[in-house]
C-alpha cells in the first residue's frame, strides 16, 4: 500500500516536472550511465594494470633482499678486517633492512616451490645472521680464531643465499613471465567485455533517448493532429488526454477548452439563429395568412368603401322613410363590414368578435328570414381578452353554412364561452348536418377546408382561424371540431390560453398609455 | 483509447528500460565474473598450494637416478597424505651442490627432517650429528639406500646387503654355463666399504654351498668422476684378459654401463650380466636375452619407510635403526609385466 502511494507519489511529481527539466534528466540520466560504463572499464583495466604490475614485484623485492644481504657481507668483511665504526653501522642497518625483508617471505610448509624456496631463504637467513652476529661479537672481543671460523661459516651461508635468491629470483621471473602472459590474455578478454558493454549502453541510451523523447513529442503530434483538424473546421474532436503537466499538458488542456468553448460558442449561435429564423418565418407565415385572408375579403367586396357609402345612405333613406326594419339592417350590414375591414389585421377584444357574430346572425336572419336560433351563453367575465381578428364569425357562418342550412328541423347555434383552469373555452355547437367520422378527421387533419361557398362566405375558412390562432398564441392544438355523426351538430372549440391574453392585455393597456 | 495507448506506452517504456537495466547488469556482473574466473583458472596453479606440518629434504648425490628418483617419489606421496613435504633439495638451485653442502644448507635453513642417500664420508656424518644436535629445533635425519656408518642418523631404510650379495650369485649361478668359471662383482666406490664387504660375504656363501668349480673377483668402480666407470667397465670387458664370463653389477649404473659395453663390444652370449635395478633399456635387455637378470629392491618403498620413520621419530622421539625392505629378481619370466607396469605409468604421466 505504501509502496503504491509511493510510485502514485512519484509519477505526480514526474508529471508535474517541465519538458526543460525532463531533458536535462534524460541528458543527465544518459550521461551518468555512460560515465558510471567509463569508470567500471576503467577500474577494472586499472585492476588488471595492478595486477600486471604486480607480477615483478616479487622480482623486485628479490632483488631488494639480495642488495640487503651483499650489505651484511661487505659490512661484517669490513668489520672484521677494520673494525671501523661505520662498518659496523652499516652492518647493523643492513641486518635490520634485511631482516624486515626477510619477514616479508614465507616461512610456512607450503607445497609449492617457490614459497619453499621462500622458506628456506628465510631459515639459512636467521642462520647467517645469527652467525654473522657471533662473527662481529668475536671480533669485538678479539677472538680471531672465533670470528674466523664464523667468518667461513657466514660466508658458506652467504654464498647459499645468494644462490637461494639468485634461484628463486629466476623461477619467479619465469612465472611472472607466464602469469604476465595469461593477464596479458585476460586483458585483451577484459577489453571485448569492456566493449561489449560499450555498446550496451550505447544502445541502451538511444533506446532511452528514443523512449523519452517520443513521450515528449507523442502530445505534441496528437495536439498538432487536433489543431489542423479544428483548422479545417472539424470541431468534433474527442479531448485529448494529458498526462503530465508539462508545457505540452498545458497546452493541451488549454487546447481542449477552447475547442470546448467554440463548440459552445457554435451551438449558441445556431440556436439563436434558429429561433431568430423560426419568429422570422412564424411572421412570414402570419402577413401570408392575413394577406390571403385580407385578398379573398378584399375579392369578396366591391369597392368597400363605396359600399359603406351607399349602405350609409341606404340606411339613411331608410330612416327617412320611417321603414325602422330596414334601417336597422342596412346598419348592421354597414357595421358588420367596417368592423371586417378595419380589423383584420389586428387583434380584437373577445367582446367585439361576440358583437360582430350577432351583427352576422341579424343579417343572416334577415336574409333567410329568421330561420337561424342563436343563442349567447358567457359564463365567466370576457372583458379585457384579446383575441385575433375574425376568428368567431367564421365558426359561427361555418355552422350557418354546413349546419343548419337545409336541415327540416329548426337550426339552433349555441355560442358559449367558459372559463377552464389555465384558458378559455369558447365552443360553437349547432345541431346541424353534422360531419361523418370519416370526413370529420380529414378536417381535422386539415385535409378539407370547410370554407367553399363563396356565394355565403366571407371568405375566412376554418383552416385559417386556426392557423393563425396557432400563430398568434404560438401554441398547438387551440382548435377542434367535435361532432357525434351525421345529423347529430357540430361542436367548434376554441381555447384561448389565460396568460397570453393577460400578457396580451397588459401590452394593449401599456400600449394604450 | 489514446488514455489506454498513453498507459501502454508507459508501460513499455518502463518495461524496456527495465529489461536493458538487467541486461547491462547480467552483462556487467556476469563479465566481471568471468574475467576473474579466467584470470583465477589461469593463476590456479599457484593458488591451490597445499600446507604441510613437516619440511623434509630428501638429499641424494644422484637425482637422475630411477633408483633415487623412485625413492623420492615414494617419500613424496607418503608425506603428502601424512602432512610431510618432501623437498627435493637442491633441485630448484641453478648450481650443482656436493651431498654435505646441501646438508649444511638444509640444516642452515632449519628444515624437520633429512632423508638421506647416505655415504662412507666422514664429514657428512658430523654434519648428521650436527643436524640431530640441533639444540633449537632437532632435524630427524633418515639414511635410505646406503648407510653413513658412524652418523647418529635415526634409521637406515635399506635392503639387506648380505642377502643382495647372496641373490646376485645364486642368479649369476643360474645363468652360468658349463665352462662358465669366473665371475666379477662390480662394487659401487660412493658405497661403504663395509656394505662392499657385505655384499661380497653373502656372495661367498653360497659359492661355499655350491659345489661348482667357480671363481668370484670383484672390481670396484668409481664413478665419481664423469664417464669414469663407464670407460673401467668397457677396458674391462675389452680385454680378453680380464674378460669374465659372468659380471655381477651392484648399481643401476654400473648395470648400463655394462649392457652398452656388450653390445658395443659384441660380447652377448659370451658375458652374462646379473644386473641391479632397472630402467627401460634394461628391462629391454632382459626381454631380449642380453641381461639374464636384475635385483630390484623396492626403492619407493623405501620412500615410504623413510617418511614412516621421520613421522614415528617426530612423534616418539626413537624409531628403528634398520628397516629393511624386500628385493625381488626380475628375468625373462617376470619382465614382461613390468615393462608393460613401467610403460603404462609412463603414459599415464
Amino acid at each position: 500500500m505504501r509502496k503504491k502511494n509511493v510510485l502514485r507519489g512519484v509519477k505526480e511529481f514526474a508529471s508535474h516536472l517541465s519538458i526543460q527539466t525532463k531533458l536535462i534528466s534524460m541528458f543527465l540520466a544518459t550521461s551518468l550511465l555512460a560515465f558510471f560504463a567509463t569508470t567500471y572499464m576503467h577500474a577494472n583495466i586499472n585492476s588488471a594494470l595492478l595486477v600486471i604490475e604486480k607480477a615483478y614485484t616479487s622480482n623486485e623485492e628479490l632483488n631488494e633482499i639480495s642488495e640487503a644481504l651483499n650489505g651484511i657481507q661487505q659490512n661484517m668483511k669490513e668489520y672484521l678486517d677494520s673494525r671501523s665504526s661505520d662498518s659496523l653501522s652499516g652492518y647493523y642497518s643492513c641486518v635490520q633492512e634485511y631482516s624486515n625483508r626477510i619477514q616479508e617471505l614465507n616461512a610456512q610448509t607450503i607445497g609449492r616451490d617457490s614459497a619453499i624456496m621462500e622458506k628456506n631463504i628465510r631459515g639459512i637467513s636467521a642462520s647467517y645472521l645469527a652467525i654473522t652476529g657471533e662473527a662481529v661479537e668475536a671480533k669485538r672481543a678479539r677472538d680471531i680464531n672465533r670470528y674466523s671460523i664464523s667468518y667461513d661459516d657466514a660466508s658458506n651461508l652467504y654464498n647459499y643465499l645468494n644462490a637461494y635468491v639468485f634461484s628463486l629470483n629466476n623461477r619467479q621471473f619465469k612465472d611472472n613471465s607466464a602469469n604476465y602472459s595469461t593477464l596479458a590474455v585476460s586483458l585483451e578478454l577484459l577489453g571485448r567485455i569492456t566493449t561489449v558493454i560499450n555498446v550496451i549502453v550505447a544502445l541502451f541510451n538511444v533506446l532511452l533517448i528514443y523512449l523519452l523523447t517520443r513521450q515528449i513529442t507523442r502530445p505534441l503530434k496528437a495536439l498538432s493532429k487536433s489543431a489542423n483538424a479544428v483548422a479545417e473546421g472539424n470541431f468534433d474532436i474527442p479531448d485529448l488526454p494529458v498526462h503530465s503537466m508539462d508545457e505540452v499538458g498545458v497546452v493541451t488542456k488549454t487546447f481542449n477548452k477552447m475547442v470546448d468553448s467554440i463548440r459552445e460558442y457554435i451551438l449558441r449561435i445556431k440556436e439563436s439563429m434558429d429561433a431568430e429564423n423560426e419568429a422570422k418565418e412564424r411572421e412570414l407565415l402570419m402577413k401570408n395568412h392575413l394577406k390571403d385572408a385580407q385578398l379573398k375579403y378584399y375579392q369578396a367586396q366591391i369597392h368597400p368603401h363605396f359600399l359603406f357609402n351607399t349602405l350609409n345612405a341606404g340606411a339613411q333613406l331608410a330612416m327617412l322613410e320611417n321603414a325602422e326594419r330596414t334601417y336597422s339592417f342596412v346598419q348592421k350590414m354597414s357595421e358588420f363590414f367596417r368592423y371586417s375591414m378595419n380589423n383584420l389585421e389586428k387583434d380584437v377584444y373577445l367582446r367585439e368578435e361576440l358583437e360582430l357574430v350577432e351583427s352576422y346572425i341579424y343579417i343572416m336572419n334577415v336574409r333567410f328570414s329568421g330561420e337561424i336560433y342563436f343563442e349567447k351563453e358567457v359564463t365567466c367575465d370576457i372583458e379585457g381578452i384579446r383575441v385575433p381578428s375574425m376568428i368567431l364569425q367564421p365558426l359561427v357562418e361555418n355552422a350557418v353554412q354546413y349546419g343548419i342550412r337545409d336541415i327540416d328541423w329548426q337550426g339552433r347555434i349555441v355560442l358559449s364561452i367558459k372559463e377552464e383552469s389555465s384558458r378559455y373555452c369558447i365552443c360553437v355547437a349547432d345541431n346541424g348536418k353534422g360531419i361523418l367520422k370519416e370526413r370529420l378527421e380529414e378536417v381535422q387533419k386539415g385535409i378539407v377546408t370547410t370554407s367553399g361557398d363563396k356565394e355565403l362566405s366571407n371568405g375566412v375558412g376554418l383552416g385559417n382561424v386556426r392557423e393563425r390562432l396557432e400563430l398568434y398564441y404560438k401554441e398547438d392544438a387551440l382548435f377542434s371540431i367535435e361532432s357525434e355523426g351525421e345529423e347529430k351538430g357540430t361542436q367548434v372549440y376554441i381555447f384561448i390560453p389565460k396568460v397570453s391574453t393577460e400578457s396580451r392585455e397588459r401590452k394593449v393597456r401599456d400600449k394604450d398609455v | 483509447m489514446e488514455e489506454m495507448g498513453g498507459k501502454k506506452d508507459r508501460s513499455t517504456l518502463i518495461i524496456a528500460l527495465l529489461m536493458i537495466a538487467l541486461l547491462v547488469s547480467v552483462v556487467t556482473v556476469g563479465g566481471w565474473y568471468y574475467w576473474v574466473w579466467s584470470q583465477q583458472r589461469a593463476l590456479n596453479d599457484e593458488e591451490e598450494a597445499k600446507a604441510y606440518t613437516y619440511h623434509c629434504a630428501f638429499i641424494s648425490s644422484k637425482y637422475e637416478d630411477p633408483f633415487c628418483a623412485s625413492i623420492y617419489e615414494g617419500a613424496k606421496m607418503a608425506g603428502e597424505q601424512g602432512g610431510i613435504y618432501v623437498e627435493n633439495y637442491g633441485r630448484q638451485l641453478s648450481l650443482n651442490y656436493s651431498v654435505n653442502e646441501l646438508l649444511e644448507m638444509a640444516i642452515a635453513a632449519k628444515v624437520d627432517a633429512i632423508i638421506l642417500e647416505g655415504n662412507q664420508d666422514y664429514s657428512t656424518a658430523e654434519l648428521i650429528n650436527q643436524a640431530m644436535d640441533t639444540q633449537e629445533q632437532e632435524i630427524a635425519v633418515v639414511t635410505v639406500a646406503q648407510d653413513s656408518v658412524g652418523s647418529k642418523r635415526c634409521s637406515f631404510i635399506g635392503g639387506n646387503k648380505f642377502r643382495m650379495g647372496y641373490d646376485l650369485c645364486s642368479q649369476a649361478l643360474a645363468s652360468a654355463d658349463e665352462d662358465d668359471q669366473e665371475i666379477m662383482v662390480l662394487l659401487d666406490h660412493a658405497q661403504e666399504t663395509t656394505d662392499n664387504n657385505i655384499i661380497i660375504s653373502g656372495m661367498q656363501k653360497l659359492l661355499d654351498e655350491n659345489s661348482g668349480n667357480y671363481q668370484l673377483d670383484s672390481q670396484t668402480i668409481d664413478g665419481s668422476e664423469a664417464y669414469n666407470a663407464e670407460e673401467q667397465i668397457r677396458m674391462l670387458i675389452r680385454s680378453l684378459k680380464t674378460r669374465p664370463d659372468i659380471i655381477i653389477c651392484t648399481s643401476l649404473r654400473q648395470t648400463r654401463s655394462v649392457y652398452q659395453s656388450i653390445v658395443d663390444l659384441n660380447c652377448v652370449g659370451r658375458v652374462k650380466v646379473i644386473g641391479f635395478y632397472y630402467n627401460e633399456a634394461i628391462l629391454e635387455a632382459i626381454e631380449k636375452g642380453i641381461i639374464k637378470s636384475t635385483y630390484v629392491i623396492d626403492a619407493n618403498e623405501i620412500g615410504v619407510q623413510a617418511i614412516n620413520s621421520v613421522r614415528e621419530y617426530k612423534k616418539y622421539g626413537y624409531v628403528s635403526d634398520y628397516v629393511s625392505v624386500d628385493a625381488k629378481i626380475v628375468d625373462q619370466q617376470n619382465v614382461g609385466k613390468i615393462l608393460q607396469e613401467l610403460q603404462t605409468g609412463e603414459e599415464a604421466e
